[in-house]
């Protein structure tokens, strides 16, 4: 974290120090299938977690339960202190401050661009047309595509398409940006220019959780590493000490595999 | 030039650099372009070669004998001359207008939504403006360019043919115009032998279609006679064949020709023309073959005589006869079903040429007889027709009767376009270039839809509380539209289910019980409300609770919207109640003055039709989408509801629905005994079509990727919020086509209501034909029919191909 002065100060619902994600225990099944196994894991504000781990181990059930897209059955989740139970105000309350991208982008294909980014802060944070559009050309000025606001989704690039939706989840102004593979599903030429923008989104200070397997992204931006498998965060530290000098077996043969 | 292999003698040795300089070249004329379409699609193997000439041979056979069929047998009269009843059935005369105003306001929305949706360009409008001008031209050109086929009529006082054969009339009564000129002569150039007899193609009348029937007759004897001879004398035949030759050629006897048996034209004929009103004989001639054709012009118009009679012998004449046109009489029934004292049965006899109409009893002549009535009503056009009579006959007073319709329509959907362009210009900011004609269009379209409800049928007296409840749910709409910024917020929806509720609670008056409430909102304009005070003072109690609710709800819906403009909305709103209050009981005696109720009865024709058609559509879809989303309710009671309603309504034909809807509904309440027949089907289809939109809207949520939703929630969208903004678009607009499949399969469904009594197009051609005088015309009258339906399904189809194609949905289908 080098330009920590940037971080612009936040009302939050959590005492000052507390961390603003924060996980006691979760378990969850799918069906008979145990996916999450006792996950425990804090996240300080400003801090950008990369969680990695084999294909099926849990990665996406896991972030998606931070925005209860996925329930959790056992153990507790609180986010920026409010507590993820079945209360609806609570979960949008919540889903107002997350931010997330998906791997498969999820783009409305029947608006604009600029309609894409501009729905929720009408609808949700009930903006008047004029803010949410200002703001919408603020952000796809940041994501370095102004001139697609007229565009449909269908008629971008993949690389604009994901950075189209980095823009609209930051349109809900989120405290925490979610990222479920956001490159994965990108040919090799377009990756780089949706992870600078992540980078661009993390040295201003944004909470982030990113699942991804672009092992330079997370060297070079993430606080701290999470290692899942089965379930179960097996192993978690500074992206120097995961990548040189992992402890726990697993880690090491996964390493082992895609280095 | 230099090929790879040139370059690369060793095959591996080096790196291979091309070169050669390869421009971009046209492609070879066969991949391009018409002929390649030709090869690719029709001739592209043996097989389909085959095919396509197979098939083209039947098409052009077929199109070849329809063709035929229509321009040299068929008799449109039929169809020309009930264009009136086919279109509007049997709706009151005096209401007329009110249809045709609706026609133009529904061709000035279509102009505004063209402007709105679709882009017309200059060729399209020039071709239409050329094809309205046509309608009026084409005809303009016919009737001067080709002349009237003449009348055949003949004269004598024998029987023809046989001792019962038919007797030559002696007067012909006939409508004449001022100034026309009726010419009558001995057609010489047909009485010269059977040959020429058989050549005369015209209307005749029964004698001189008998005389007609001799020629043939004897000229296929004679042909038949030749033909054995001509048999007989080949040497290859045996004794036995032979002998059935001659036995049958025995047992036909070629008559003598009939122009020399019936004498033909071979005695002068004494003919006059009598003024049928006064009996004055306007001219009088003794016509043999030598003198020249008595002429007449007319003096007025009206009725008159031509008288035709022979001294007693065996001559027959056959007269040509120029200006007398076959008429039809009809009896219609004028007046309301009021029994006011204009009401009564009218005979009115139409000139079949031009349309002419002479409203009035037949007059009686010098003597106190009745006029001679004789073959006024034939339309037997004998032999085939030619092209130019058809022209003359059909085309030209069809094209007559349409073109203004066509031109009126055109004239009010391009002021609606340009209007709608205009709106843009002046409005619209350059980055949503069209917002202002679309959002009109759509308002115009709901607005024109009550319109066309209230216009069609009319208004009751006790119309009050709809026009109290109208003005609320504008207001409403109006402060949710504005100060929402776009759609209506869940707070407009509040005013309008309250505005909804107005109408109902008024409704629900001592005599009425709730369900005759509830049916009878749905027939808002005919229901009499006794005490309209009663309902001002609900809606005055019901207009501060809602203020009070605006003002809470409007603050956390419309956050972007300043308070000043907020409290301006309501004022403005306020105001707009409360004039409807004042003037609710005033317009509403206007209202009923000015559009009195129409008989539901006599709706018919095209009319109803596309009543059914409309209602059935703007029913059918949001009752289809709530079954849907109701079916994928994750609550058990409501999706096993939705799930049965379904399922019932699509396990059973849609006929049963109408006769259920036409013998259940008075069991609801005997009170609803006399529920107006055309509500009924309307009730019936609405709950048929939603059936099956609601499945395919279902099917179209279903396609819907997973992701949306989750895309839709993770930014914070509500359920509802996602459904109707995200989800719900995005599924109409996958479902387009099978909707409007579903949509055209109603429209040709509501033939069915023929059965169930009513007289739609097909109840009315039904019904048409069966009348005496157009006996035997049923296919003119199917065909016609059928071209109807199948233009109107062709314009739905080509309109759901155009929004599929449109805006996003053209962006949808490259790609999701
Ligand atoms: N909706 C579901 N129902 C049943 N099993 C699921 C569901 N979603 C995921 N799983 C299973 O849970 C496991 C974890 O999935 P996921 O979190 O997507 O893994 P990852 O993102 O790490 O690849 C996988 O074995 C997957 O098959
Ligand atoms: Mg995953």
């Amino acid at each position: 974290m080098t330009t920590t002065e940037l971080k612009p100060k936040r009302v939050s619902h959590a005492l000052e120090g507390d961390p603003i994600i924060r996980c006691e225990n979760v378990n969850k099944w799918f069906g008979e299938f145990h996916v999450l196994r006792d996950v425990s894991v804090n996240v300080q504000p400003q801090e950008v977690v990369v969680v990695i781990g084999p294909s099926g181990s849990g990665k996406s059930t896991f972030i998606r339960c931070i925005n209860r897209l996925e329930e959790h059955q056992e153990g507790k989740i609180v986010v920026d202190g409010i507590e993820m139970g079945n209360d609806i105000r609570n979960i949008a309350a919540i889903r107002r401050e997350i931010g997330m991208v998906f791997q498969q982008f999820n783009l409305f294909p029947h608006m604009t661009v600029q309609d894409n980014i501009t729905l929720a802060p009408m609808k949700v944070r009930n903006w008047s047309r004029d803010k949410a559009e200002a703001k919408a050309k603020e952000l796809l000025q940041r994501v370095g595509i102004p001139e697609q606001a007229k565009k449909y989704p269908g008629q971008l690039s993949g690389g604009q398409q994901q950075r189209v939706a980095i823009a609209r989840a930051l349109a809900m102004e989120p405290k925490i940006m979610l990222f479920d593979e956001p490159t994965s599903a990108l040919d090799p030429e377009m990756i780089k220019e949706v992870l600078d923008v992540m980078k661009e989104l993390a040295r201003s200070g944004m909470t982030m959780l990113v699942v991804t397997h672009e092992m330079g992204f997370a060297r070079e931006v993430a606080d701290r590493i999470l290692f899942f498998d089965q379930g179960r965060i097996v192993e978690s530290g500074t992206p120097e000490n995961f990548f040189d000098n992992a402890q726990h077996p697993r880690t090491k043969l996964f390493l082992s595999q895609i280095l | 030039m230099a090929t790879l292999s040139d370059q690369r003698p060793g095959g591996l040795r080096g790196t291979f650099v091309n070169e050669v300089e390869s421009p971009p070249r046209q492609p070879p004329i066969l991949l391009v372009g018409p002929l390649a379409w030709i090869k690719n699609n029709l001739f592209n193997t043996i097989g389909d070669a085959l095919l396509t000439i197979v098939v083209g041979i039947i098409v052009v056979v077929s199109v070849i004998g329809l063709i035929g069929w229509t321009i040299a047998q068929a008799n449109w009269y039929a169809v020309t001359f009930n264009l009136r009843l086919i279109m509007l059935g049997r709706y009151e005369p005096e209401a007329e207008w009110r249809v045709t105003i609706l026609v133009i306001l529904s061709a000035f929305v279509i102009g505004l939504a063209l402007a709105a949706w679709a882009r017309v360009r200059q060729w399209q409008f020039l071709t239409s403006a050329v094809v309205i001008a046509l309608l009026f031209i084409l005809p303009a050109v016919i009737t001067t360019a080709i002349a009237l086929p003449p009348w055949y009529g003949a004269a004598g006082s024998i029987n023809i043919g046989a001792a019962d054969g038919p007797m030559p009339i002696s007067e012909v009564t006939f409508l004449g115009r001022t100034g026309e000129t009726v010419s009558i002569q001995l057609a010489t150039r047909y009485a010269e032998s059977d040959e020429a007899l058989t050549e005369l193609h015209s209307f005749a009348d029964p004698a001189a279609a008998a005389v007609l029937n001799l020629a043939v007759n004897r000229l296929s004897a004679q042909a038949q006679v030749a033909d054995l001879t001509a048999r007989l004398e080949s040497i290859s035949l045996t004794d036995g064949q032979r002998a059935r030759l001659e036995t049958e050629l025995g047992r036909i006897t070629v008559p003598e020709p009939a122009v020399e048996t019936l004498r033909l034209n071979q005695e002068a004929v004494e003919v006059a023309i009598i003024n049928g009103a006064t009996g004055e004989t306007i001219g009088s001639a003794t016509l043999d073959s030598s003198t020249s054709p008595l002429e007449v012009t007319l003096p007025a118009d009206g009725w008159y005589i031509l008288s035709k009679t022979k001294e007693e012998n065996d001559a027959v004449s056959i007269l040509e006869v120029r200006g007398i046109y076959p008429i039809l009489e009809r009896t219609i029934t004028r007046g309301g079903s009021d029994g006011s004292p204009a009401a009564g049965s009218i005979s009115q006899y139409v000139r079949m040429t031009d349309g002419y109409l002479l409203e009035a009893d037949r007059p009686a002549g010098e003597d106190g007889r009745e006029l001679p009535f004789a073959v006024v009503t034939q339309n037997q056009y004998r032999g085939n027709g030619t092209f130019p009579d058809y022209l003359r006959l059909y085309v030209a007073p069809f094209l007559n009767q349409i073109n203004v319709f066509f031109l009126v329509t055109f004239i009010a959907t391009t002021i609606g376009y340009l209007a709608g362009r205009l709106l843009d210009s002046r409005f619209s900011p350059a980055d949503r270039p069209r917002v202002t004609s679309t959002r009109t269009a759509s308002w115009s379209m709901g607005i024109l839809f009550i319109a066309i409800f209230i216009g069609v049928w009319g208004f009751s007296q006790g119309g009050v509380l709809q026009i109290l409840a109208f003005a609320f749910a504008l207001a409403w709409l109006m402060i949710a539209f504005f100060a929402g910024g776009q759609l209506p917020r869940p707070a407009g929806w509040i005013g309008f289910a309250l505005a909804a509720g107005v109408a109902l609670l008024g409704l629900l008056r001592p005599g009425l019980n709730p369900i005759q409430g509830l049916i009878a909102s749905l027939v808002l304009p005919s229901v009499p409300a006794d005490s309209p005070v009663l309902g001002q003072v609900i809606v005055a109690g019901l207009l501060l609770l809602v203020t009070a609710l605006v003002v809470v709800i409007g603050r956390s819906q419309a956050r972007g919207t300043s308070p000043r403009t907020y409290i301006t909305l309501l004022i403005i709103g306020g105001i707009m109640i409360g004039v409807a209050m004042l003037a609710a009981q005033p317009l509403a005696e206007v209202l009923a003055a000015a559009l009195p109720l129409t008989d539901t009865r006599r709706w018919g024709g095209v009319l109803l039709t596309m009543l059914l058609t409309v209602v059935g559509i703007i029913g059918s879809l949001p009752l289809g989408i709530l079954l849907a989303l109701g079916r994928r309710s994750k609550a058990p009671v409501i999706s096993t509801i939705c799930t049965l309603y379904i399922e019932i309504a699509r396990g059973v034909p849609f006929i049963t629905v109408l006769f259920m809807a036409q013998l259940l509904i008075p069991l609801i309440d005997p009170s609803l005994a006399d529920f107006p027949g055309p509500f009924r089907a309307m009730i019936a289809t609405v709950i048929f079509t939603a059936a099956y939109n609601a499945e395919v809207i279902r099917g179209g949520l279903q396609a819907i990727p997973p992701g949306q939703e989750e895309a839709a929630k993770a930014v914070g969208l509500s359920g509802l919020q996602t459904t109707l903004f995200i989800t719900l678009p995005q599924a109409l607009r996958l479902v387009i086509p099978p909707m409007m499949g579903n949509f055209v399969g109603m429209f040709k469904d509501t033939s069915l209501v023929a059965i169930v009594g009513l007289l739609d197009v097909l109840g009315m051609a039904q019904n048409v034909i069966a009348q005496t005088e157009f006996l035997g015309l049923r296919r003119e009258m199917f065909l016609f029919v059928v071209i109807f339906y199948f233009v109107i399904c062709y314009i739905m189809a080509v309109v759901s191909r155009r929004i599929e194609e449109s805006g996003a949905g053209a962006a949808m289908s490259r790609k999701i």
